[in-house]
């Protein structure tokens, strides 16, 4: 520590300005001060007003978006639109029970092919397991067969089954209703088609070719009409399968089942207070996203600027460091 | 604007002295230091409108200033010495004995002379000027615990060499 007496030396020593020097500095202040600049543009305050006004205005907009935009436009669900398709002839989309009753004309001893497909929505899965193995079973008890089964039941998804069975005519309608009660009915199509002329002509033909036979049989084969005689067994034979065929068709309907699990319940319509704040969540994240992009693009040139000030300043304080050090 | 003046003028009166002192402190060059005076108040007049005695004291304030104006002078001092050092047509100068005050004593005078300048400035702030340690740290744009050191090692110096002055 100084001394007390070094001390006041030092102080009762102070240079004092001379009189010139007194005049030179009395000129300088006597001169009018430059006018201020009508207008200086405050930077650091500019940017402590910017940076919040940028903010503000970024989740202000934001949020004027997700209000304009959540009460203009409904919400629409993800899920599949449950659209029933009819096909033409269809009976359309009817509740269970009501479904076929007295549809299905009765036949009055015509040979009439039938032929019907449902598709019917089930609760969930379990649903779907139950209502398939039921369909199975009613096919069998009204004496019928299944025909054909798939089955699909995903873990995480929309389940299925698709069914045909054949029952015979006179049942058809109890299968129908059946099937009816299975679930909710999306679609319904029953044809029928008379066979009658049909499976008369077949008999008719069979015995013009059986009389032809007979003759060709009776009155001795020559070598010359062996081959006819063939072609017309060979016709007869084909007639009569196609025939038998053609009536076994008729005495058994075809029913295809198709069974489908619901959709998965789309979520609750959100409020419109939700909806904001959810619109308001996406604009603030595109904002981000820009200005993610933004500071990519330009970070590496602001990083090098703020290096190159950085480095400026400290050369700056190291020479002033280094000026200082001398004594002269 | 009269009284802005006005006041301008006053507080180039009271702190004449001050900012003198401290560049020929600063400096050890009298007549420079006039100079560097002269100049300090031109520049104190220029930004007179942004002044804000809030932020610190008006001699503060020169002081800053002035240590600014010297600091250019070393500056553009050193690039002269240089470019003359380059082209080789640099002449040897007289250098003025330092003065850095009336009735000082000559071993003062010299030891003061062998401090460098950042300790002359320290000693000059606290000492000749009696900044307390926030206000000349401040000037110095260091902080006051560096200044307190800078001041304790400039005083141990300055001690030491008045003192084997004495002995001798």
């Amino acid at each position: 520590m100084l001394s007390p007496e070094l001390a006041m030396e030092l102080r009762s020593a102070r240079p004092v300005a001379s009189p010139a020097l007194r005049e030179r500095v009395q000129a300088v202040a006597a001169q009018p001060p430059p006018q201020r600049r009508q207008f200086a543009f405050p930077f650091k305050r500019a940017v402590l007003v910017a940076a919040p006004a940028a903010l503000a205005l970024a989740i202000g907009g934001a949020l004027v978006h997700g209000l304009v935009s959540s009460g203009s436009r409904p919400r629409i669900s993800a899920g599949p639109p449950a659209v029933t398709t009819a096909a033409p002839g269809a009976l359309g989309a009817r509740s269970a029970p009501e479904s076929f009753h007295g549809a299905i004309p009765s036949s009055g001893g015509r040979l009439q092919q039938y032929a019907a497909s449902l598709r019917v929505q089930v609760k969930d899965l379990g649903a779907l397991s139950d209502a398939t193995k039921r369909a199975m079973r009613v096919a069998r008890l009204l004496g019928g067969y299944v025909a054909s089964v798939e089955y699909s039941a995903p873990k995480n998804g929309h389940g299925g089954a698709s069914i045909v069975v054949r029952v015979p005519v006179d049942r058809v309608q109890d299968a129908i209703d059946e099937y009816s009660g299975l679930g909710t009915i999306l679609a319904q199509h029953v044809s029928i088609v008379d066979v009658t002329k049909v499976v008369e002509e077949q008999a008719r033909e069979i015995a013009r070719l059986q009389a032809d036979i007979a003759r060709l049989e009776a009155g001795g084969v020559t070598p010359d009409e062996r081959p006819r005689l063939n072609a017309d067994k060979a016709r007869l034979d084909y007639l009569i399968k196609r025939k038998a065929a053609t009536v076994r068709r008729a005495q058994l309907a075809r029913v295809a089942l198709e069974l489908t699990t619901k959709p998965k319940q789309s979520a609750a319509p959100a409020g419109r207070f939700d909806r904001t704040l959810s619109d308001a969540g996406g604009v603030l994240l595109r904002e981000a996203e820009i200005l993610a992009y933004a500071l990519i693009v330009a970070g590496p040139l602001l990083l090098i600027g703020a290096v190159g000030i950085l480095a400026a300043r400290l050369q700056r304080r190291r020479l002033e460091r280094h000026l200082l050090e001398r004594s002269v | 604007m009269n009284a802005e003046r006005q006041s301008f003028a006053a507080i180039a009166e009271r702190h004449l002295d001050d900012v003198l002192a401290y560049l020929v402190y600063l400096t050890a060059d009298h007549t420079l230091a006039e100079d560097l005076t002269v100049a300090t108040f031109e520049r104190a007049l220029r930004r007179w409108s942004r002044f804000d005695p809030r932020r610190g004291g008006a001699r503060t304030w020169l002081c800053q200033l002035a240590r600014s104006a010297a600091l250019d002078h070393f500056r553009s001092e050193a690039r002269r010495l240089r470019r003359e050092d380059r082209y080789a047509v640099r002449e040897l100068r007289e250098v003025a004995t330092p003065s850095f005050g009336e009735g000082l004593s000559p071993e003062l005078e010299q030891a003061l002379a062998e401090l460098s300048r950042a300790e002359r400035e320290v000693v000059a702030l606290r000492v000749v000027l009696e900044l307390d340690g926030e206000t000349a740290s401040r000037v110095l744009g260091i902080s006051p615990s560096a200044c307190s050191t800078r001041l304790s090692r400039a005083l141990q110096k300055l001690e030491g060499m008045v003192s084997a002055d004495a002995v001798a």
